[in-house]
């Protein structure tokens, strides 16, 4: 099911709240946890029966590694191996299905790999298996919640019980398919509050807020640009003539599609979640607000930027830095090893976890070394010079300034249908084809992108609207931008009340076309 | 003087070198916000020096986890002891 089907809000949720807090108040909490992981799996059948068996499988290989590895002793040799055991069954995994990486490198007809049952990407699996990668990580690591939510696993009733508790975390239904990549230490607590389970009003209330508000941004504004953005980008492909100026809207709607979708999702997902008495961290911050790449990314997907720095690039930047410093290398060897090189990789993984296509590979390519280079501009003398001699303002305005370009055209280059197509765009959006025919009706798009960029850089984000609420728990400690007089506080009221209506009419006008969400394929 | 103030006054040296800008005080409480260069990048650097000045070695999960100098001085204290 996807979060804008009429099915899933009208029927599925109702059942589920009702059925959850009926069973937390009759038969506690093993129970309600245990409903949930019923009802996400329930919700996860429409993507397919081999999809559902393949997370059933996941789940019992990487809850089994935990369990084991929690209960041996640290001076077993087999501890490590058990637990790389489980790891590189999820990055199989992943490679397997998402990627058939094989495939990718000797071409469709190396015949190396059979395919099961002919299976189409299983629905959300990147997100789950860095989920329960980081998970494993922790119970290696002998984080202290992994042995207080695993419980005292004596009898084959608490293994049972601890086995849906940990399915409830991994599955449960708001963050199953597209996140967000959750850790445990930010779910137990939750679960082991004395509120959770009891049902607050202001949950609710706090929770359809951000479905409403996210189902705008998805229904309305996202599914409106997408026309424009499919003629565009498919003209580029072929290589056919665009006006300059239909090229640019087309790779601006894109831009505000991607934005809006992503958003909303995330919005739908904290409102969802919130409705069960659950916060989960913040996806999605305002990003393109940043002033500049570093900062993007600590707005942008926040929870994959964590996973990704913790168990990827920090690795490397260690390695990297430790075999530069014991050898003592020049500073600019010493620079790529410590900096580039870790960069480079780690966008490029950034890339290829989108799908095992070359358009993902150059956007990878571009932003790894947009960002290496940005972080030795920031640490540069003559930067700093300047920051100390020029008003913030100005500062602030400049790098956002060129910020913009290199995002449009590296995300111009993310949706292409292939690489050349994207060049081909570039070379449109400044080229010289003012006779070329018109290929769609501007009106309706210029109308819905100044809405969506008025939106994107002068209204406050959704978790600033609710902060007095706490929406959401905080991934980085990010500022807030935009103009202070606009940084309305939410609070329940009449005209609070028809805003939010409004929007849910819109939403139900667009509802019946269906669009799916763009993450949902990576 | 206690083996924790030793090595705190060790990193102590290799924090002025490092954060050249910054003039504050260095304690156990200290903390990465405190500093403006201390960034993800330079948190890796102060790691390998403090490990090649003091003969240790921290995972990467373990630097990752130091809320504090406290934390660090308190880890290496228990690999030099």
């Amino acid at each position: 099911m996807i979060f804008t089907d009429p099915i899933f809000l009208f029927v599925f949720l109702p059942i589920v709240l009702v059925a959850f807090y009926a069973t937390a108040s009759h038969f506690g909490r093993n129970y309600a946890l245990a409903l949930l992981f019923v009802a996400s799996i329930i919700f996860y059948i429409p993507h397919s029966m081999m999809s559902v068996i393949l997370l059933l499988i996941a789940l019992a290989v990487n809850f089994s590694v935990a369990m084991i590895i929690t209960k041996m002793d640290d001076q077993d040799k087999n501890r490590r191996s058990i637990y790389l055991f489980g790891q590189f069954y999820n990055i199989a995994s992943l490679c397997y299905f998402k990627y058939k990486i094989v495939t990718l490198l000797l071409g469709p007809k190396s015949g190396l790999i059979v395919d099961i049952a002919g299976i189409a990407i299983p629905a959300g699996i990147s997100f789950y298996t860095f989920h329960q990668a980081a998970f494993l990580a922790d119970a290696y690591a002998r984080e202290k919640n992994v042995t207080q939510f695993l419980g005292r696993l004596g009898s084959i009733k608490s293994v049972f019980s601890a086995f849906c508790r940990y399915g409830a975390f991994v599955s449960f239904f708001p963050q199953l398919i597209i996140g967000p990549i959750t850790y445990l230490s930010e779910f137990n607590p939750q679960i082991q509050s004395k509120r959770f389970l009891r049902l607050n009003p202001i949950d609710l209330a706090v929770g359809l807020t951000f479905i409403s508000i996210g189902m705008f941004k998805k229904v309305v504004l996202a599914d409106n640009l997408a026309p424009t953005v499919d003629v565009v980008f498919s003209a580029a492909n072929v290589g056919a003539e665009i006006h300059p100026v239909q090229a640019w809207i087309g790779a601006l709607a894109y831009m505000a599609q991607l934005y809006f979708d992503f958003s909303g999702y995330s919005d739908m997902a904290l409102g969802l979640a919130r409705m069960f008495g659950l916060r989960y961290p913040i996806n999605f911050f305002s990003p393109f607000k940043a002033n500049g790449i570093i900062d993007y990314y600590r707005r942008w997907h926040m929870t994959l930027t964590r996973v990704i720095a913790r168990f990827l690039y920090t690795p490397l930047s260690v390695a990297g830095t430790r075999y530069s410093m014991f050898n003592r290398l020049a500073p600019i060897p010493a620079h790529l090893l410590s900096l580039w090189l870790p960069m480079l990789v780690n966008f490029q993984i950034i890339g290829l976890w989108h799908g095992a296509l070359w358009t993902f590979s150059v956007f990878g390519l571009m932003h790894g070394f947009w960002y290496a280079l940005e972080t030795e501009v920031r640490a540069s003398k003559w930067y700093k010079s300047v920051r100390k001699t020029t008003s913030p303002l100005v500062i602030g305005f400049i790098e956002r300034a060129v910020f913009f370009l290199p995002l449009c055209l590296s995300l111009a280059m993310f949706r292409s249908e292939s690489v050349a197509g994207g060049f081909h765009l570039f070379g449109q959006m400044f080229g010289t084809s003012f006779d070329a025919p018109s290929a769609f009706n501007m009106r309706e798009p210029v109308v819905t992108l100044a809405v969506a960029f008025s939106i994107i850089y002068l209204c406050p984000n959704s978790v600033e609207l609710m902060r007095r609420y706490r929406p959401a728990i905080m991934t980085y400690d990010n500022k807030s931008y935009g103009p202070a007089f606009l940084r309305e506080l939410w609070r329940p009221g009449w005209i609070q009340a028809a805003a939010i209506s409004g929007l849910v009419l819109a939403s139900l006008y667009y509802v019946s076309r269906q669009p799916p969400f763009l993450y949902q394929g990576f | 003087m206690s083996e924790q103030n030793v090595i705190l006054e060790k990193i102590t040296a290799i924090i002025r070198d490092l954060f050249d800008e910054y003039d504050g005080p260095v304690t156990m409480e200290t903390t990465a916000n405190d500093v403006a260069q201390w960034d993800s990048l330079s948190h890796v650097r102060l790691m390998v020096m403090i490990e090649m000045e003091l003969g240790v070695h921290f995972s990467t999960s373990e630097m990752q986890s130091f809320k504090n100098l406290g934390d660090l001085v308190n880890a290496a204290a228990k690999q030099v002891g």
